[in-house]
């Protein structure tokens, strides 16, 4: 991704940008499930979206679902849009929270349109009329991420992208300065830069293993540290959505592409053994597995600085949060694009590296009191993973989001963040978090107005989904269809 | 007071008309039925609140269900677009600060550091300023006597105008109350006298000096005549501004007949001492002094002043607004401005119930944002002056407040513009302001350099073209307003 925005952004320029990738190194490639904000980077690029798809055997998300988090047989889904319509001074979820204390049955999610596409497996594109429900929505993808990183050398290599195959043995640095002048590799060859950017993992070739940086352990907050992966055969209609369930050490993704699924279980090893974790991955598949499954170990966190000197830190040689979420590709995502803002020359101004590491740690931090969030409000009392997560200091900014949205409804708004007030209240309503009170504006309206307005939305949500296509028909249709793996 | 303690049935708002009646206003609309509100005008003695200049958009206007355009209709309001601000960078110096929205990009490269290379090319980068003045339209239009209003079309100039409303302060105040709806509330005249507390430091009662009690679940004060009855420590976290706004002095008065002498727009004079506000009217010129008494002698009447907001304004059941909470001056209109953010925050926060710190936690972390928004704005020029004198060196050297800091350390290193939460001006107008008042960055955006300036030339020429084609066929401002006067 990083190569393919850089050479985008100064392809022709006579910056020279050189990739160097081994192929001996295994990448980890799980990272299938992506936000919408993917989007705008393949715009950003002038990617043809359904070419895209067609070449990395992606589907549709429209968002996550999740079992069994809050209660065990629970079910909700977040989803990339918002809920409801503006009826009136305050905001939408309040007026379904008296709604709901008057005793409608009425599910959240019946009032946003993508969560009612993708319980019923339909997708057309979101329309520009704000009058239409099929405006107030995004999408994303679930692809193949090994594919989507063939698709991009692909697209940096045609852009003038220098790719050299090779593994790094050493690094040298700038004695004065300190800034990494060059790395050598196995075959002796002597690569020179000015400015690096380490993508190499979590073992962070240069930012850790040459600068030192350090790492935030976040470990205390989001205690997971490893995975099993393994795809499976595909049995059913697949959904455009990705599923998340909640297990007793973890919890287990399952992430549908055009080919197979991709399936996971995220798990602590203090609260459930290596063995456990994978047969109980290998038991819940839904077909046959297509590979053996692949352990992955991590720790949650990120590096002191993800910018230090002249190395910058993309992916996960930067930090992790764990998959929950989707937030993986994301953040790669964020640091291109921070870093294309405050591009440096040649001498890497402070200013620069403060401002990027700024806006970096704002980003993780508040993904990481989301993804917690997921965590702490749950009322499972089936393992001690669950049990220990509610009892544990949270920190103040996400305690107070819980406590001001469980007594008034109030989401708190930022403008910088990734996730936005309907991806909060999704997972706050959708874990068992129901407002004990909320905004009395809404009293302003009848009681018969307001269930005449609530009427309305469900069914012109409703109607909206009954009029477009399946998704697996949207994929045939509109040319996306996966063209298999060695396609180009 | 965390403990629910039934249904709020009653706030009381207390303070004087021009700061009272926006407030009562707002909550008299968004308040149900089941909770009174009484509204007690301090009768006292006064000094003219003075003028105000808004944008036009303000969302205060809307939420009451007025327009800008009424003020001057039915009133002796003015329409402009923005303000003069004269002998800020030296006795005879003028540079029109005006809203604007955001300036067509070239290839994601904003427009000042495209003319930052075009002055470096010209050896001297401080031309930056000359050179990008004919990009700025809104201020262009002002300048060439010009008006027209905002419009939403993406390909016209206009879209970047911002329009401001300049008011008499207590003329607009008159107007609210006049058309506030007596069966809703309980109004008062009088002047706290005595406040009874409850054992947990709440208020239980205000009695008025004619021995009357006045008893809410709830009290709002914005004029602080009330709230200092109560002080508690909390209270008094004050953020002071006195060292980069350090007058002690306010003075106002109004000269009916005299005309503005350039033009119709709002001017903010600096001058030894102090500085000025003069706000054109329909029918004579409105003047906010602030000074340093020791510093300027003046024999106008005058009240005392001091710089800085308060961090919590909202403890227990007392919420302090405006003049109770905060004393920015009237530069920019910044008491105005906040108290109206203050108010907009309120109704948002509005208690469910008896026990209020969530909402009051709510309205004090927005507030907050709002009121570091409006300082650090307002504060720049003051900390950008480049006047002679003592007082106005003693500005420059002064301490910032610790986000317009690095707000100007990243926009002198890069001309970039740092965006924070709670965000109320356009990024237009801060880059405007920023260079306007001589901070030309030691560099611009690498990505500049791979554009070809004499490619460019004629797409830079075409587009001022647009903007002097524009100005040219717009009404001049008086027959405007003449116009929009006749019209209703």
């Amino acid at each position: 991704m990083t190569a393919a925005a850089l050479t985008h952004r100064f392809g022709g320029t006579g910056a020279s940008i050189t990739l160097i990738e081994s192929a001996e190194i295994g990448i980890v490639g799980v990272g299938e499930a992506t936000l919408p904000q993917i989007r705008y980077f393949n715009q950003s690029l002038g990617i043809d979206e359904r070419e895209m798809m067609a070449r990395t055997s992606a589907t549709i998300k429209l968002g996550i679902e999740f079992c069994d988090w809050g209660k065990t047989g629970d079910r909700y889904t977040h989803p990339f849009g918002a809920y409801g319509e503006t009826i009136g001074p305050a905001d939408f979820h309040h007026y379904w929270a008296r709604q709901n204390a008057l005793g409608d049955a009425h599910a959240f999610g019946d009032y946003c349109y993508p969560i009612v596409a993708a319980q019923n497996d339909r997708f057309a594109l979101p329309e520009d009329d704000p009058q239409s429900s099929l405006n107030a929505f995004s999408y994303a993808f679930q692809f193949d991420a090994s594919l989507y990183g063939v698709f991009l050398a692909d697209f940096a290599r045609r852009r003038g992208v220098q790719r050299i195959e090779g593994k790094v043995v050493s690094v040298q640095t700038d004695g004065e300065t300190g800034f990494v002048s060059g790395v050598a590799l196995e075959s002796a060859q002597e690569i020179a830069g000015e400015l690096f950017i380490d993508c190499s993992g979590f073992r962070g070739l240069l930012i850790e293993q040459e600068l030192e940086t350090g790492y935030e352990d976040w470990s205390k907050y989001l205690p997971c540290n490893r995975a099993y992966a393994v795809p499976c055969a595909i049995t059913d209609t697949v959904g455009p959505y990705t599923r998340a369930t909640a297990r007793k050490g973890g919890w287990q993704w399952r992430i549908p592409l055009q080919h197979r699924i991709g399936n996971g279980h995220v798990y602590c090893d203090r609260y459930i053994s290596d063995q456990k974790a994978v047969d109980q991955l290998m038991t819940t598949l839904e077909g046959e597995p297509l590979a053996d499954p692949k352990q992955l170990f991590f720790k949650t966190g990120k590096r002191r600085k993800l910018w230090n000197r002249n190395v910058v830190a993309i992916g996960l040689s930067g930090g992790f949060l764990e998959p929950l979420e989707s937030t993986s590709i994301d953040l790669i995502q964020s640091g291109i694009t921070n870093l294309l803002a405050l591009f440096p020359e040649r001498r890497c101004a402070a200013a620069d590296r403060d401002e990027y590491n700024r806006l970096m740690d704002l980003e993780f931090e508040r993904v990481r009191d989301f993804l917690m969030l997921h965590y702490v409000a749950t009322q499972r009392d089936d393992a001690a993973l669950w049990r220990d997560m509610r009892a544990m200091e949270w920190p103040d900014s996400l305690r107070y989001k819980i406590d001001a949205f469980r007594r008034r409804g109030i989401v708190p708004e930022y403008t910088h963040g990734l996730f936005l007030p309907p991806s909060w209240l999704s997972v706050f309503i959708g874990q068992n978090i129901v407002p004990g009170a909320y905004d009395p504006r809404v009293d302003l309206m009848s009681e018969e107005e307001l269930t005449a307005n609530l009427e309305r939305i469900r069914f012109s949500i409703a109607e909206a989904v009954g009029q477009t296509s399946q998704h697996s028909d949207f994929i045939k249709n509109s040319g996306a269809s996966f063209r298999g793996a060695g396609a180009s | 007071m965390t403990e629910n303690r039934g249904p709020l049935t009653s706030i009381a708002v207390f303070g004087k008309g021009d700061a009272l009646w926006p407030v009562a206003t707002l909550l008299e609309k968004a308040l149900p039925d089941r909770t009174a509100l009484i509204v007690v005008e301090d009768d006292g003695p006064s000094m003219s609140p003075g003028a105000a200049t808004l944008a036009c958009d303000n969302p205060f206007f809307e939420c009451i269900g007025f327009t800008a355009q009424d003020l001057v209709c039915h009133g002796n309001a003015m329409l402009g677009l923005g303000t003069d601000c004269q002998g800020w960078q030296g006795e005879d110096s003028s540079f029109f600060t005006a809203p604007s929205g955001t300036l067509p990009a070239i290839n994601d490269i904003a427009l000042h550091h495209i003319m930052l290379r075009a002055a470096k090319m010209q050896n001297g980068p401080e031309r930056l300023a000359y050179l990008f003045q004919p990009f700025r339209f809104a201020a262009r239009v002002a300048l060439a006597g010009k008006f027209a209003d905002r419009t939403d079309d993406p390909n016209s100039p206009l879209r970047m105008l911002g329009p401001t409303v300049q008011f008499d302060r207590a003329v607009f105040g008159m107007r609210l109350k006049k058309r506030f709806s007596k069966d809703r509330a309980q109004i008062f005249a009088g002047q706290a006298a005595d406040v009874m507390m409850n054992p947990d430091d709440s208020i239980r009662a205000v009695t008025l000096g004619n021995g009357q009690g006045i008893s809410a679940d709830m009290f709002v004060d914005v004029s602080g005549a009330m709230s200092r009855l109560a002080s508690s420590k909390e209270s008094q976290r004050t953020h002071s501004l006195a060292d980069i706004l350090p007058f002690d002095r306010v003075a106002r008065q109004y000269d009916k007949g005299r005309e503005p002498v350039d033009h119709l727009h709002t001017v903010a004079r600096a001058m030894p001492g102090g500085m000025v506000v003069e706000t054109p009217l329909q029918g004579g010129i409105m003047s906010d002094l602030l000074f340093s008494s020791p510093v300027l002698d003046n024999d106008m009447p005058s009240s005392s002043f001091e710089a800085g907001y308060c961090e919590n304004p909202w403890t227990g059941n007392l919420a302090r607004l405006g003049d109770a909470a905060a004393q920015l001056g009237p530069y920019q209109s910044a008491d105005m401005m906040l108290l109206l953010e203050q108010a907009q925050h309120l109704v948002r926060a509005i208690p469910a119930t008896r026990s209020m710190d969530i909402e009051a936690t709510e309205f004090n972390r927005n507030q907050l944002g709002s009121a570091q928004q409006i300082c650090d704005f307002i504060t720049l020029p003051f900390a950008l002056n480049h006047r002679d004198e003592t007082l106005w060196a003693g500005i420059r050297t002064a301490e910032r407040p610790e986000q317009l800091q690095v707000r100007l350390d990243q926009f002198r290193s890069r001309g970039r513009f740092v965006e924070f939460d709670h965000a109320l001006f356009e990024q237009q107008s801060w880059i405007e302001l920023l260079i306007g008042f001589r901070i030309t960055p030691e560099r611009y955006d690498p990505s500049t350099e791979y554009l070809d300036m004499r490619r460019l030339a004629p797409v830079l020429k075409k587009m001022v073209d647009g903007f002097t084609q524009a100005i040219e066929v717009m009404h001049d401002h008086a027959d405007y307003i003449a116009a929009l006067r006749a019209s209703r």
